[in-house]
């Protein structure tokens, strides 16, 4: 009866979706017309949109050969430092839900490493640490950034945690490390508050663009995150497993 | 490349995640279906973002037309809040396993009334 | 290095940068959990302090603007663009007041929680993401952009989740807590929809220039679709009816001082749910359509949430569902307000109305948290949450006995306490609107008295049973916290005309006020977007005298009147007999002839004490019955089915010169 009834609801609104999505008008360009309501009202120059912004001057106004990446951390940082509280409220959540309880009574299959798993991932990791190091390093010059970055490293950890058994992440400096990650963020945003700039503006000079040392505070933040959802990811996926006897 | 392919592709996850959230018992299958429904968002406001003709935002050289690169930066927050949500879901989950045996959830009891 | 004036315009940011940083250091604090709640603590008293300051900036600037990564920072938009491409918080002083009653909430839960949870392991992650509560609240109601709106709504939501599984050991919590994160999923994920939808049409992600363009292109299905979903996920969030579901299990289910930060937090939805529908949709749709939507399920919710109430004996599912109800009172309020939008009535009473709602926001706050923390007192001393197995606790517990009176008196909306003010304003101006929905609204008010009366038989009156003679008065800092907030409540009581004149009247006509919020960012607006309102809530000549469309009430001169005629009375009294014996038959009650076995034996437990109102309606609880079966897919049921429905009503009746 509930099968039937949520069937027919899910129907109705994929059907309702797909006929408003079909006509939806979808602008081709964003230099469109319909973006430029501005003109009329405020009556400035200038015939753009938002994105227009972005493409044509972001580079020369923030130093990044990566425009997402601009947009992530300059011109909207607001919304990843609320990311970056997100990821870390959930890794600390797990931390205390999980912490009292023990798997009574059952047995952790303590048996040897598989052979070609652990000889494998053995091989594998430095490289997988190292891919995720340069991804979030090269934030302002390659796609990818701070959290494709941090999930690489991630992931490296939890192939040891699947392949070694025995493996155990020390909680204590995993927690450290994310802790002064997120600091370091908002610390750096914090400096350019008492600057007497506004909170998380570019305060470092902006270099050649293309560079590895360029774009200002784009790298630093882009390291911070890194090491902060690589940290958090690998505690959250350890405390599943059963966390530190 | 005509994004209409997309656009279908999207809707139909959103709608088979809320099916699946409105008739699943099996807790797995609810965060599943939960992990679809976010999968099919995310796609529709990355596939809004496309010209036809577009590159990626990255200014190593002109390439004339770009893609439009503020869905992409939306989407990058709106899928690290997606695993969060589903981490924290997990726990609980394993909490419940671990209490009852099973993935299945109780039906009323406390609840309810 | 930093200028009072800079310092100023900071706040708005400073305010949720604080706890966030807070939170972050705070979760390291492994080894000092006492030390680390206490600075959570003074933290909380700072951000009072900067919320009050920030409101008084306000008042005294107008529309605060402050654009991140920009200089200039009250500079919208940049010299060489015509756009706003930056985020940027907006304060008027509709957030401004809600900032208030959050961070007033905050301060009060984190003095109780010093002693409350003292007992527990993990304190110092408590006190960091109580934090993260606190900076979500705050960033929510302060911001301007909805991406934005996006990203705190789900710090607030996880940060609750987590919180609600906070008391790992008893099985409930963790089932409460999943229920709540998948119905929180759902709104996130329904508002990530909308947020799309407005960027397919528009491009931009800032309140205000979504507002301009809503008003130029008017209502298109989209744009209606939209609405729907801001008006879904918000109610749902805020408890209204019949998406309420989660809200008994989740109250219940988190200690006493979440409960009040999760009161506050679904408060924080319902100004969204404002925000959504004044400021972006009010010159584009019949408000008269929109404002009916808001008013039923207000109604809907006042209805159900008081019913429910009656029946139960779990202390704090009881509240729950008391909060409930109660925020359909604001709805009704704002509701009215907005359905008056535009016409004549406005004047005359719609802004009463709203000024009713928004008043009864503080007011609900402070008073729902008091109660809530005296149910948590009651759990702390006795062990339980039942109402069944108390009784008799008043002789032990005299100064939660006086909270608890204090603010049962004021959910019921007695005089001279803060309850009844407000709730005289949604009277007198919902009565001009249409008749029956203030007489609904005066009959829950009844029905409220009726179940905390309830309460207070049950739980402090009564016999001393045997097994609470070791019962203690609760610890000092939960005193304190009770403490606050009864304080507020008094103080609010006795001078309604001061709060409403400088912190409500502000607040309402800034919500109605579409054309500033959105000048304030783009320098011009729509020119219909001003709407010209008068009329609020008047002084009268004597000190302290609100003077409403049809009366008058003076709180001050109330408690001057009852106070001679309580001496009337026990001069009255004097003159009697005094012969008054104790330990004689006098006192023995009289039980038809019967001997009394034991006191504890005739204490009337909470579910007999209604027994014959319940039956009676059986009819009535049975479907309702029915309906609650707190299985998670069908809350996520009724949340689409609901939506829907606000959808087909959109679209046939609410275009602009539509049919009604």
């Amino acid at each position: 009866m509930r099968r039937a009834v949520s069937a027919l609801l899910a129907l109705l609104i994929f059907a309702y979706l797909f006929g408003v999505l079909l006509k939806a008008p979808i602008p081709g360009d964003y230099r469109d017309e319909r973006y430029n309501y501005y003109s009329p009202l405020s009556g400035r120059e200038a015939n753009e949109s938002v994105p227009d912004h972005y493409v044509e001057r972001g580079e020369e106004e923030t130093g990044s050969q990566n425009i997402v990446t601009s947009i992530v951390v300059l011109y909207r940082g607001f919304d990843t430092l609320g990311e970056v509280t997100v990821l870390f409220t959930a890794a600390t959540g797990v931390a205390f839900l999980l912490s009292t309880q023990r798997s009574k009574g059952e047995k952790e299959k303590k048996k040897e490493p598989n052979f070609m798993a652990s000889t494998g991932v053995g091989l594998v990791l430095p490289f997988i640490l190292l891919v995720g190091a340069y991804i979030f390093v090269h934030g302002h010059l390659t796609p990818g950034g701070g959290f494709p970055g941090g999930a690489v490293i991630a992931t490296g950890f939890v192939l040891m945690l699947v392949a070694y058994p025995r493996f155990q992440l020390r909680e204590k400096k995993v927690s450290v490390v994310e802790a002064f990650s997120g600091l370091a963020f908002a610390v750096i945003g914090l400096i350019s508050l008492i600057m007497g700039l506004t909170f998380l503006e570019n305060y470092l000079p902006k270099g050649v663009a293309g560079t590895l040392l360029s774009a200002g505070i784009i790298p630093l933040i882009y390291i911070a995150i890194g090491f902060k959802v690589g940290s958090e990811l690998s505690a959250i996926v350890s405390h599943m497993k059963g966390g530190e006897e | 490349m005509e994004i209409t392919p997309f656009l279908i592709l999207s809707a139909g996850l959103i709608s088979i995640g809320l099916y699946g959230i409105m008739s699943k018992k099996n807790l797995l299958k609810l965060l599943i279906s939960l992990d679809i429904m976010d999968v099919g968002v995310n796609l529709l406001i990355v596939t809004v973002g496309y010209l036809p003709g577009g590159t990626a935002p990255i200014m190593d050289g002109d390439y004339g037309k770009y893609v439009d690169p503020l869905p992409q930066a939306l989407v990058l927050t709106a899928i690290v809040i997606g695993v969060s949500v589903l981490a924290l879901g997990m726990i609980l989950t394993i909490r419940h396993y671990r209490r009852t045996g099973s993935l299945e959830m109780d039906e009323g009891g406390v609840f309810g009334w | 290095m930093i200028t009072w004036e800079q310092f100023q315009i900071s706040l708005a940011p400073l305010v949720v940068l604080i706890p966030l940083l807070t939170a972050f250091i705070l979760a390291l604090m492994k080894k000092w959990p006492r030390v680390a709640h206490s600075i959570a603590t003074a933290v909380s008293i700072v951000v009072e302090a900067m919320v009050i300051l920030l409101f008084y900036t306000v008042r005294e600037k107008g529309t605060l603007l402050y654009v991140f990564g920009q200089k200039g920072a009250t500079d919208a938009i940049p010299a060489n663009s015509i756009v706003p491409i930056r985020i940027m918080f907006e304060v008027d002083a509709m957030s401004a007041f809600m900032a208030l009653t959050a961070a007033t909430v905050t301060m009060a839960a984190s003095i109780y929680s010093l002693s409350f949870i003292k007992k527990h392991t993990g304190v110092e992650k408590y006190s960091s993401v109580l934090m993260l509560m606190l900076a979500g609240m705050l960033g929510l109601v302060l911001t301007g952009d909805i991406f934005n709106l996006f990203v705190f709504f789900e710090i607030l939501s996880i940060a609750s989740c987590a919180l609600v599984a906070f008391r790992t050991e008893r099985w409930e919590s963790g089932e409460a807590a999943f229920k709540y994160m998948v119905v929180s999923t759902i709104g996130g994920l329904f508002l990530l929809l909308a947020v799309g939808i407005y960027y397919i049409q528009y491009g931009v992600l800032n309140i205000a220039a979504i507002a301009t363009y809503i008003s130029i292109t008017g209502a298109t299905r989209l744009n209606l679709i939209a609405l729907a979903i801001l008006i879904g996920v918000f109610a749902m969030k805020a408890g209204g009816v019949p998406m309420h579901f989660w809200t008994p299990d989740a109250y219940a289910a988190a200690p006493a001082p979440i409960t009040i930060m999760l009161k506050t937090a679904s408060l924080t939805y319902l100004y969204a749910l404002f925000r959504t529908t004044f400021t972006l949709y009010s010159i584009s749709v019949d408000v008269r359509t929109v404002g009916w939507i808001i008013i039923i399920i207000g109604l809907l919710s006042m209805l159900i949430g008081v019913t429910m109430a009656i029946p139960q004996h779990d202390v704090k599912r009881l509240m729950a569902y008391h909060a409930i109800s109660q925020t359909g009172y604001m709805m009704i309020g704002v509701g009215v307000g907005m359905a008056t939008l535009g016409t004549a009535a406005i004047n005359t009473y719609g802004l009463k109305a709203m000024e009713g709602g928004i008043f009864h926001i503080i007011n609900n706050a402070m008073y729902k948290g008091l109660l809530f923390l005296t149910a948590g007192a009651l759990f702390y001393a006795t062990g339980t949450r039942d109402l069944n197995k108390m009784g008799g606790l008043a002789r032990r517990m005299p100064v939660t006995t006086i909270c608890f009176m204090i603010g049962a008196l004021a959910i019921a909306g007695i005089p001279p306490f803060n309850g009844y003010a407000s709730k005289l304003l949604i009277y007198e101006s919902v009565y001009e609107f249409n008749p029956y929905l203030a007489i609904i609204a005066m009959l829950v008010s009844i029905l409220t008295l009726a179940s905390f009366v309830k309460v207070f038989h049950s739980a402090f009156l009564g016999p001393d049973l045997p097994e609470y003679r070791k019962v203690k008065e609760v610890p000092t800092s939960m005193k304190v916290g009770m403490g606050v907030l009864s304080g507020i409540i008094i103080a609010f009581g006795l001078v309604p005309h001061l709060v409403v004149k400088y912190i409500v009247e502000p607040a309402a006509l800034a919500l109605v006020n579409q054309g500033g919020y959105i000048s304030t960012v783009l320098g011009t607006a729509p020119p219909q977007a001003h709407w010209a309102v008068s009329g609020g809530v008047t002084e009268g000549a004597f000190f302290g005298t609100l003077l409403t469309n049809s009366g008058a009430w003076n709180s001050l001169l109330w408690i001057i009147v009852m106070f001679v005629l309580f001496l009337v009375a026990k001069f009255i009294y004097s003159l009697g007999n005094p012969t008054y014996n104790k330990g004689t038959e006098q006192i023995k009650p009289f039980l038809s002839g019967w001997k009394e076995s034991s006191k504890s034996a005739s204490h009337v437990r909470a579910s007999n004490l209604y027994w014959g109102f319940l039956n009676s309606l059986s009819g009535y609880y049975r479907p309702l019955r029915r309906g609650h079966t707190g299985i998670v897919n069908d809350y996520v049921g009724w949340f689409v089915l609901v939506v829907s429905l606000i959808l087909i009503l959109l679209t046939t009746l609410g275009i602009k010169g539509g049919v009604i």
